[in-house]
């Protein structure tokens, strides 16, 4: 009897299409070349395919993925099948399927009178696999998918039960199409997960047996493992009271089914990690919300004293804190803490420690006083945590620029003292909050006088490294308020930020950084305005510094457009050579920053440049005309800064540092 | 650094440069002039119109296309120079090496002259 293999696949053809966008043909021996799959041309690789019988796997082209399958082995029939689909989903493993049951029917039953019935049966299956794709496809919820699963195949096998059993080590959970659950010993399952195969029945009776499990008494058993990955996550089986009732049609199938079934729960899982860091991820956003939230709206606002505060946490939430409240004696307490460790936990006892600090500061003006009752309290807490915090306090009077401080275990706080144009630090005055239950804690008394800055920090700030391992230290960040030291302190620490930035290469910083500034403010009438600035050395962030001269603008005291633009070019001309000097010379292609400011006083403009670079020597040598029939290539850039300023400087400063100072004098004008 | 290249004229090339000519864009700009000098032979107009900053490297690199043009046979020709540009060559005495015009069409006219 011959049988009309298109005919036949008419409708196999039209489900591949829908399930992969591509097509399918069927190849009956050499009989019947075939040219074309959907129109298309076949690749010479698939063509070498059909001659030479061989296995493809997956063979991509330009337009997508193309498979030939080979006869099955072993078998008469010479049942191939060529496909092409748009992407790769393991789609050949389907064919590989479908043509072995193809062959199977067709070898096995041709010329028997049930050819129609086994073929009918072989298209059942093929939509029976079409339908699992689709489930795995819309990967809704497991329990549910692995229900249509046994329903479906149960449909198509005559087994009397469909079981799966999923779950971890030895806590597995069954789905069955009778609803009774079913349950094999371990040592059964270690068995056939150590086959990665179908099992049957005579396999498994001694185990079965041994076990006394009542699987043993089964006409027909056959159980094949699922895997996700390399490990094993279930198994799913056929049950009938009838003895050999499962052919090795059946056994090819179970394999598919059980391959396709592992990967959905291996999805199926991926997926369940994947949605609870969303979670995690969404509840993190919400907790960081809260955390900045609960940091002070406002700053007191104290007569000569300019204040400004900045929390930057590592990751989305963190351990550092700063806070404010005011004493029962009207000074103004503030607090900078550091909960050791990182992350939720830190952040946790973060909040905890502004309650104490909150429920303490208003009951004591001193800070030593204060972070004594503080460690009473948060020890029980901090000791079952087994951590520890470290915090320093300031208070501030309205009245005088007098204050103290005290710090447990707290990094050096900083102060920029301006007459002596240097910063000095002062150390910790007792232990971190949360090592013993009672411990004591000595206020310093200091002042600050006009022009001095008080800068509170979390180690976070001199502890962050660059890609090798340098932290940026107590010596970077006093260059960097030795640089900024005139400008408001918003702008401070925005430049001490830019400048840890800079440090770390751009890499996201590993700790929680906060900084906290008093500035009292100088005592002077003449109205100055700087603006702080760094950048690493390189040749395009030259650019920054030129259009910071550029962005001056109404910023200089000189009515006369013309004369300002004229200005402004030519300070952001001289400044863009200091600074290429300096990357050139300084740092000759090594990594580092340069800090500086920009000052427009009343009648110059003035900046002030400083790198850790190699010191520079100005050249004394006055220089010589050009010869314009033989002009240099090079050595322009000092002629044109010392053309262009009324000033030009370079300094050593202690033997490691230069300092480079450029000014240039204007007519002064009243802008009104 | 953009640059574009015309030729209004047989042997006559227009080089419009665009941006900042300086320590970051002078190595490029250098290597492109470069480009010029070798395929085109003749006169080169260099319009700097666009062009509204210039430090030494940039200067360095305006001497290198001149000589790399010289060297060729060729010459080249400065145009449209914006106030900051100017400054920078004047006060490196270059605004005698360079010949310097208002617009494309003198910087042209300027090379016929020399056409022997």
């Amino acid at each position: 009897m011959e049988m009309d293999l298109a005919a036949v696949f008419d409708r196999p053809k039209r489900l591949w299409h829908s399930l992969t966008g591509g097509g399918l043909a069927v190849v009956e021996g050499e009989s019947k070349p075939m040219r074309s799959v959907r129109g298309r041309k076949l690749p010479v690789a698939i063509r070498n395919a059909l001659t030479e019988g061989s296995t493809l796997d997956a063979h991509k082209t330009r337009g997508g993925f193309w498979w030939a399958t080979a006869p099955s082995l072993g078998l008469q029939s010479q049942v191939r099948l060529v496909a092409w689909a748009a992407s790769d989903d393991n789609w050949g493993d389907i064919l590989q399927v479908w043509t072995d049951m193809l062959a199977f029917a067709k070898g096995e039953h041709a010329v028997a009178d049930r050819l129609t019935e086994a073929l009918v049966n072989a298209w059942d299956r093929l939509t029976f696999l079409y339908e699992l794709t689709h489930i795995v496809g819309q990967l809704t919820d497991l329990p549910d998918m692995l229900n249509s699963i046994v329903h479906l195949l149960a449909e198509v096998v005559s087994a009397e039960e469909v079981f799966l059993i999923t779950g971890v080590e030895a806590d597995w959970t069954s789905v069955t199409v009778s609803g009774d659950s079913l349950s094999l010993p371990p040592s059964i399952a270690e068995e056939i997960f150590r086959a990665r195969r179908p099992v049957g029945l005579a396999e498994l009776k001694p185990a079965l047996e041994k076990a006394e499990n009542p699987l043993a008494q089964a006409g027909d058993l056959l159980v094949a493992p699922l895997m996700s990955g390399d490990r094993p996550s279930g198994m799913i089986g056929l049950l009938d009271p009838h003895e050999a009732r499962f052919d090795s049609n059946d056994v090819l199938l179970l394999a598919s089914v059980a391959e396709q079934v592992g990967a959905l729960i291996e999805a199926a899982q991926a997926r369940i990690i994947r949605e609870e860091s969303r979670r995690l991820d969404h509840e993190l956003k919400i907790a960081a919300g809260i955390q900045s939230g609960l940091l002070p709206d406002s700053l007191p606002s104290i007569k000569g004293l300019e204040l400004a505060a900045y929390l930057q946490p590592a990751r989305q939430v963190g351990g550092d804190l700063y806070d404010v409240a005011e004493s029962e004696t009207g000074e103004s307490m503030l607090l900078l803490a550091d909960v050791a460790g990182k992350g939720s936990p830190a952040a946790i006892l973060s909040t905890v420690v502004r309650s104490v600090f909150r429920s303490e500061a208003p009951h004591s003006s001193d800070p030593g006083e204060l972070l004594q009752g503080m460690n009473r309290l948060l020890y029980p807490d901090l000791d079952k945590a087994e951590t520890f915090v470290t915090a320093v306090s300031v208070n501030l009077k309205s009245d005088s620029l007098g204050f103290s401080y005290a710090s447990a275990g707290h990094v050096d706080i900083a102060i920029w003292r301006d007459h002596e144009q240097n910063v000095e630090f002062f150390p910790a005055t007792g232990l971190p909050l949360g090592i013993y239950p009672k411990t004591s804690y000595y206020s310093q008394l200091l002042a600050l006088h006009p022009g001095d800055t008080l800068l509170l920090y979390s180690d976070g700030a001199t502890e962050a490294e660059d890609p090798k391992g340098a932290i940026l230290g107590m010596q970077g960040l006093s260059d960097i308020i030795y640089a900024v030291h005139p400008a408001p302190v918003e702008e401070q620490i925005r430049v001490i930020l830019e400048s840890l930035d800079v440090h770390c290469h751009s890499q996201s910083l590993s700790d929680d950084v906060t900084l906290l500034m008093i500035r009292a403010l100088p005592v002077s009438d003449v109205p100055v305005e700087t603006i702080p600035f760094v950048i690493p050395t390189e040749f395009l962030a030259v650019r920054k510094v030129v259009d910071i001269v550029r962005g001056l603008g109404s910023a200089l005291p000189i009515p006369d457009q013309d004369e300002r633009m004229k200005l402004m070019e030519d300070f952001a001309l001289a400044i863009s050579e200091v600074v290429t000097n300096q990357i050139k010379h300084a740092f000759q292609g090594r990594k580092g920053q340069i800090l500086g400011r920009v000052v427009v006083e009343t009648d110059r403009l003035v900046a002030d440049l400083y790198d850790s670079g190699l010191p520079f020597q100005l050249p004394e040598i006055p220089w010589e005309p050009i010869d314009i029939n033989n002009p240099p290539e090079s050595g322009y850039g000092l002629v044109l800064v010392r053309g262009l300023l009324d000033k030009f400087e370079c300094h050593r400063l202690d033997g490691v540092r230069n300092h480079w100072h450029l000014v240039k004098e204007f007519a002064g004008g009243d802008m009104q | 650094m953009k640059i574009e290249i015309e030729h209004p004229q047989p042997g006559k090339v227009v080089v419009r440069a665009q941006g900042r000519l300086d320590s970051d864009s002078a190595p490029a700009f250098k290597e492109q002039i470069r480009d010029v000098a070798q395929t085109e032979l003749d006169f080169v107009v260099l319009d700097l119109e666009a062009v509204d900053f210039i430090d030494s490297s940039g200067l360095s690199a305006l001497l290198s296309a001149l000589k790399a043009i010289r060297q060729q046979g060729g010459m080249l020709n400065l145009c449209k120079l914006q106030p900051q540009v100017l400054t920078a060559l004047r006060l490196t005495l270059l605004d005698r090496v360079f010949s310097i015009f208002p617009s494309v069409e003198d910087a042209l006219s300027e090379a016929d002259l020399q056409i022997p």
